[in-house]
């Protein structure tokens, strides 16, 4: 039996409509912070739920990330 | 009775004769034997006593141990080292011990060298992982992926033991489960076509139009064939959704996408 012992943390970011795709963003966390995760962009929200709790001080780099490439601003996670 | 003797003249003077004939000097005599060189010359030569050099016994005996000596064709010198002690300047301790043989020196790397032959691929890799101690074993960096994108590592429980997984799909448990991972959204629709993209693919969903007009979806490309959810209907989706595309027929409405990783 697999038990997942990471925390998931949820994020919220507005975001405007740039072209990109779920797959795009799932690509860069799994780059960045070497986890996976489930990524629902809409034309106006991106939603993601990470397998792993990470520190929030990594999250600013998620979120420094949507800024730059959907043009994003975070609205909460937890 | 006196009597009188002498030489006969002719005698005497045919002996003068010879001895004129003795034209060579005394210089003469030392130069032949000297060969031009004076006593002096000689005697600067002779540095010390000639008692003092190697006797003619001497010379003898070495002369007897060189002959032994013997080279080969390049006048290299062949050398063969007999039984005994060979004392050899900087060499480690166990080299020069009296109790080590060359035999125990060729013992071991012989022993060595069946050692190593005897190390297949697959032993040395096994040799190497196995022997590494249970716990942190740091390798360094590394990168897991089909080499231009890595994977995500997962972190899990696996038979009572906190483990590193690998994985690249959402975790199998929920996978196996029927998902615990719900995603729900109220998206509004226009006339505009727009989309929603999920990652990975919802496995399945439910599609309500909460709204007063008809919409017209797609699943999974911008030119799949457009389904119509009349309002105030729903569709359940039974197959994974990528992308979904919607369009207003007339005006405005809104779909509420309920789906399940």
């Amino acid at each position: 039996m697999i038990k997942m012992t990471g925390t998931i943390s949820f994020i919220e970011y507005s975001v405007k409509e740039t072209g990109r795709t779920a797959d795009t963003v799932r690509e860069f966390i799994r780059n960045t912070f070497g986890i996976d995760a489930y990524v629902a962009l809409y034309p106006d929200l991106l939603r993601i739920r990470l397998t792993s709790g990470i520190p929030s001080k990594e999250i600013d780099k998620l979120t420094k990330w949507v800024e730059e490439e959907l043009d994003g601003s975070l609205l909460r996670s937890y | 009775m006196g009597i009188l003797e002498g030489v006969e003249p002719e005698y005497v003077r045919k002996q003068l004769d010879k001895l004129s004939n003795l034209n060579t000097t005394l210089t003469d005599v030392r130069d032949t034997i000297s060969g031009g060189k004076s006593l002096s010359d000689i005697y600067t030569q002779l540095d010390v006593a000639l008692s003092t050099r190697a006797s003619e016994s001497t010379l003898s005996g070495i002369k007897t141990q060189t002959d032994k000596l013997t080279f080969d064709a390049n006048n290299y010198l062949y050398v063969n080292v007999a039984t005994g002690s060979l004392s050899v300047g900087n060499f480690p301790t166990w080299f020069t011990s009296s109790t080590k043989l060359t035999d125990d020196l060729y013992d071991k790397l012989n022993a060595l060298s069946n050692a190593l032959g005897s190390i297949a691929t697959d032993k040395f890799r096994v040799g190497i992982v196995d022997a590494l101690p249970a716990g942190s074993n740091w390798i360094g960096s590394v990168k897991i992926g089909d080499g231009t994108s890595s994977v995500g590592v997962i972190s899990g429980t696996l038979g009572g033991n906190s483990v590193t997984l690998l994985g690249t799909a959402p975790d199998l448990i929920k996978m196996l489960a029927g998902g615990t991972n719900y995603e729900e959204a109220e998206l509004s629709v226009t006339t505009t076509e727009t989309n929603t993209t999920y990652s990975p693919a919802l496995k399945f969903a439910l599609i309500t139009n909460i709204g007063d007009d008809d919409v017209l979806i797609r699943f999974n490309g911008s030119s799949a064939t457009q389904k119509k959810i009349p309002a105030h209907t729903w569709k359940f989706v039974m197959f994974p959704i990528s992308s979904l595309y919607y369009v207003a027929s007339t005006s405005s409405s809104t779909l509420r996408v309920e789906g399940v990783w």
